[in-house]
């Protein structure tokens, strides 16, 4: 048996000794782990950087009120980010699932591909899912694009789904019944939580608040752009993000203003991701021409 | 001397299903390299997984062949002056970049000239090879690239290692920033990293001790086999899937079929359902019984030689499961609603910017379907087209479509037949987006038929009317499949239509995009024609009188090519390149004028009589369908048309007698032309 919380012992730890930064996961709601500053805006420009962090992800619409044995609003995700990516990534991570206990000789493992796109956040990647045994386990990217800008260097990024994982190291058909640590289950840590969000997201949201609340964190994003302060504007189109999410599974945005919200974030990440290089440059790329 | 040259670009995972075109590419290309470079060789074969792209040349040349060339200055008589280099040598010399002193007096049939020889080629095979391969490799195209190296620089995924070998030597290249060696590397996990190879035999043995089979026609081999093996086992057949074949093969470096199960009540779900998780997600091939039932089996390709813990099929055996979980899910969810009342919806789903959401398409759907139904004369039945149009969009809107896109249609399909529709519109949506390509068949039933081209037409024409139209190889809305497949509608149901009453009767498409429109459709008839196997000039001989009705010009062209070979064929085809010539040249001038037969000459009679008889004569056997006859009509016309040109001077000093003869080569030109423009055949010979 491998609890879920050793799982994430183990993988920090195989991360943490090819000199990554360990972070925690941001304390903004997220769709991903790429959304996590440490990804979003250390991509991009010149500067070498080694982050891996946990970041639980919220997907409303994928809410199942705790009733499907394999979908979750939130699940979480380890991130790891190399930039640049050393030649051999593809190694390092058959060897961290090997320190996570993976037999690979008895196991079926692909590199299948697969691309990822985030149309809001103007960023493209190619890569891969990695296949275990035919379920999806991780998603590896080769980020080209971010913040519609292009990248260099690139950055490698590898998204492991934790529960996934946790479900094959203990062959569970379900995903409430993993064991977290030795005494309690997921379920018996998370399943409330599905439930209440599920009812939240699908049912009880206030659409015209949520609508409101969308557009006052685009103006104050808008507004914090302005005044140079990169980090909180970025944070509220994060805000923005999610409330999108929500009310897509409150089945509120139709398709014209899907594309038109997904616009004019998109619009504001650009900028943010502009002036997110323009304030390290002004700094010098502190990072730049460190020896590690 | 010759040897061998063996080339391997070791390559994070590329994804498998462009490795089969771009193993093509390479082997085409690199041909193409050997023959420009001038090295001679035996063969080329390459060969590749997801990890490398293998090019073998063998028996190759060690240089070019050396030419010597010989270049001439003035004659010997006039070079020198008193024994000294006279003004015209030393030029000579200068714009050569030679001295005087080396040049050479040679003699020619014209006498004794100055000049010099050069040698030319002769370049090692090892040069040649080092220049041209980065080049070659590092414009190989795929339907998607990225850049890791350097900005801007772009191959399918990051290239690890390269094995570049002549002779055993090892030729030095660089590829994307990574210099070429003589190791390979084995399988992710079974094999060793850097292992040292000598040739091609050498290398393919190595691989194979370390995980690797390097072929894919032997990897296609194992996995067949082993695919029949398991399913004679399961006491079933497999469904065959040659897409998906051609996937696992390159997927894997050493392929082996692992066989599961899944639980019975999943086969609750249409087979067409089940076939689809097991495939789009999973890249399962599925199995029936004897009586053509699905089985509750599947049989996945995996990447090792074994499944020694039997964890491999339970891991397989678990997502499959939660996989068909999900689509029973959502099967029975869709159901609570009908697809009439999923029509509303569509408003929320756009089709195109540009073009408004899918209630509109439908809308716009419903009033053109009646139309294609009478241009076609397929007779579908009014209220069945008008319901099938009406819902033939609503499974959008579905969940199970949501997830399986590739149901798209067939879902539609499967619940109206849950919903109790007759077949006539059931079939119709289920078979809407059909044919996926020209492999594929089309729509089974006339409603199906109907649909489909009402579908695709729409498309067209709104695309067209907004200038969304296919630049170069840039065809984002797969608007050339979505045309071929309306043709190949008109064709596998031998339907009659007018291009231009459907456009009229749309009403979106007029002057220039009308025309740009035309234009791409006439390409595409041309195509695929040319794909059924049809010779250029038989087409364009027929296009040449139109493209309005592609049933129509089908039948034009299958009588072009039964009669083409007939020697009367052959000499009316020459006869009509004349007559066409001759219209031309005479221009505006060729006016009909009276027509008095008094003093004709008697070829000329003779002519005219079978050209009065011949018009109408064709016309009837044209409105037939007849085209082959109508062709055997004119062919017969060769001894009277013959004789004519024998024995007339159609271009008579006399204008009215000019004007007469001129009148009647275009009566005969028109009536040609209702069934093709032979002159357009290439006669052989």
């Amino acid at each position: 048996m491998t609890t879920f919380q050793e799982l994430i012992r183990s993988l920090t730890a195989f991360w943490a000794d090819q000199g990554c930064v360990v972070q925690q996961p941001y304390d903004v709601e997220v769709g991903a782990g790429t959304m996590h500053p440490e990804t979003f805006l250390r991509v991009l420009g010149p500067e070498p950087y080694r982050a891996a962090y946990v970041q639980p992800s919220r997907r409303p619409a994928d809410g199942r009120y705790g009733e499907n044995p394999n979908r979750l609003e939130k699940h979480h995700q380890l991130q790891v980010i190399l930039k640049p990516p050393p030649d051999d990534i593809q190694m390092l991570y058959l060897e961290s699932l090997r320190a996570i206990g993976i037999d690979l000789e008895a196991h079926d493992v692909k590199f299948e591909e697969d691309n990822w796109e985030w149309p809001m956040g103007g960023a493209v990647g190619v890569g891969w899912q990695v296949m275990l045994d035919g379920q999806e386990i991780t998603q590896f990217t080769y980020f080209q694009q971010t913040g519609g800008l292009e990248l260099w260097p690139i950055s490698g990024e590898i998204t492991y789904g934790l529960e996934r994982i946790s479900m094959c190291l203990n062959d569970a058909e379900n995903v409430f019944d993993l064991p977290w640590n030795e005494v309690l289950s997921y379920g018996e840590v998370r399943r409330r939580e599905e439930f209440e969000f599920s009812r939240y997201y699908f049912e009880r949201a206030d659409i015209e608040r949520c609508y409101r609340m969308l557009a006052d964190y685009e103006a104050e994003a808008a507004r914090s752009i302005e005044d140079g302060l990169v980090l909180a504007a970025y944070d509220c189109c994060l805000r923005c993000s999610h409330l999108f999410n929500v009310l897509t599974a409150r089945g509120a945005v139709s398709a014209t203003e899907r594309v038109d919200i997904i616009g004019r974030v998109r619009v504001l990440l650009g900028a943010v991701a502009s002036a997110y290089v323009d304030s390290r440059r002004e700094l010098g790329f502190p990072l730049l021409g460190e020896t590690r | 001397m010759s040897r061998e040259f063996l080339l391997e670009v070791g390559c994070e995972e590329i994804p498998a299903r462009a490795m089969g075109p771009a193993l093509d590419e390479l082997e085409r290309r690199f041909r193409a390299l050997l023959e420009e470079g001038k090295l001679s060789f035996d063969g080329v074969e390459t060969y590749g997984t997801a990890r490398r792209l293998v090019v073998r040349a063998t028996n190759l040349a060690q240089a070019q062949d050396t030419v010597t060339t010989r270049t001439l200055g003035p004659p010997a008589s006039i070079a020198f002056t008193d024994g000294r280099p006279s003004k015209a040598l030393e030029g000579f010399a200068r714009k050569s970049g030679l001295g005087v002193d080396q040049l050479e007096v040679f003699e020619t049939e014209r006498g004794p000239y100055v000049g010099f020889e050069s040698e030319t080629g002769g370049r090692p095979a090892r040069e040649i090879l080092a220049d041209a391969v980065p080049a070659l490799i590092g414009s190989l195209t795929f339907p998607k690239s990225m850049y890791w190296n350097e900005p801007g620089r772009e191959f399918a995924r990051p290239i690890r290692w390269v094995v570049a070998l002549l002779g055993g030597g090892v030729v030095e290249m660089e590829l994307f920033g990574v210099p070429a060696g003589a190791a390979t590397a084995g399988h992710r996990v079974l094999g060793r990293p850097a292992i040292p190879v000598e040739n091609f035999d050498d290398y393919v043995r190595k691989l194979e001790t370390n995980g690797v089979i390097v072929s894919q026609h032997d990897r296609r081999r194992k996995i067949r086999r082993e695919l029949e093996a398991a399913c004679a086992s399961l006491g079933g057949r497999l469904c065959p899937d040659e897409g998906l074949l051609e996937e696992v093969v390159y997927l894997n470096e050493l392929p082996s079929v692992v066989a599961g199960r899944f639980d019975e009540r999943f086969l609750r779900l249409p087979r067409e359902v089940s076939v689809t998780v097991m495939r789009e997600h999973q890249k399962y091939f599925a199995v029936e019984g004897s009586d053509g039932v699905l089985l509750p089996c599947f049989l996945g390709v995996m990447n090792t030689g074994a499944d020694p813990k039997g964890w491999i099929r339970k891991g397989h055996e678990r997502v499959l499961e939660a996989r068909l979980r999900d689509a029973l899910f959502f099967w029975d969810a869709d159901v609570r609603r009908t697809l009439a009342e999923r029509v509303d919806d569509l408003e929320s789903l756009t089709f195109h910017r540009k073009l408004g959401n899918y209630r509109e398409k439908v809308r716009r759907m419903g009033r053109l379907a009646g139309r294609v139904n009478e241009l076609t004369g397929a007779g579908v039945d009014a209220d069945a087209l008008t319901a099938a149009v009406a819902w033939s969009k609503s499974d959008l809107t579905t969940d199970l479509v949501g997830e399986f896109a590739d149901l798209q249609g067939i879902a539609g399909g499967l619940y109206a037949e849950r919903e109790g529709q007759p077949a006539s519109v059931w079939k119709a949506i289920y078979d809407q987006y059909r044919p996926a390509g020209l492999d594929d068949r089309s729509p089974e039933t006339a409603s199906g038929a109907v649909l489909a081209l009402t579908d695709r037409l729409d498309t067209l024409f709104g695309c067209f009317s907004v200038g969304l139209t296919p630049r170069g190889s840039a065809d984002p809305l797969a608007l050339r499949r979505d045309t071929q497949g309306v043709i190949k509608i008109l064709l596998d149901h031998r339907l009659p239509f007018s291009m231009a009453s459907a456009i009229e009767f749309d009403g979106r498409l007029a002057g220039e995009d009308s025309k740009t429109f035309l234009e791409f459709y006439t390409d595409r008839l041309r195509h695929v024609l040319g794909k059924r196997g049809f010779a250029y000039d038989e087409v364009e001989a027929v296009l040449a009188t139109g493209a309005d009705d592609p049933a129509d010009v089908l039948s034009r062209v299958e009588a072009v090519r039964a009669v083409r070979e007939s020697p009367e064929m052959a000499a009316i085809a020459g006869a009509f390149k004349r007559i066409k010539n001759i219209l031309k040249q005479a221009g505006a001038a060729a006016r009909t004028g009276a027509v008095d037969a008094r003093d004709m000459e008697p070829e000329e009679a003779a002519l005219a009589e079978r050209v009065a008889a011949l018009g109408p004569r064709v016309r009837e056997l044209s409105a037939a369908g007849a085209y082959r006859e109508a062709l055997g009509e004119m062919a017969a016309l060769r001894p009277v048309l013959e004789s004519f040109f024998e024995a007339i001077l159609v271009m008579h000093a006399d204008a009215d007698i000019r004007a007469r003869r001129l009148s009647l080569l275009r009566e005969l030109s028109e009536t040609f032309l209702k069934v093709a423009d032979v002159s357009e055949i290439v006669v052989s010979g």
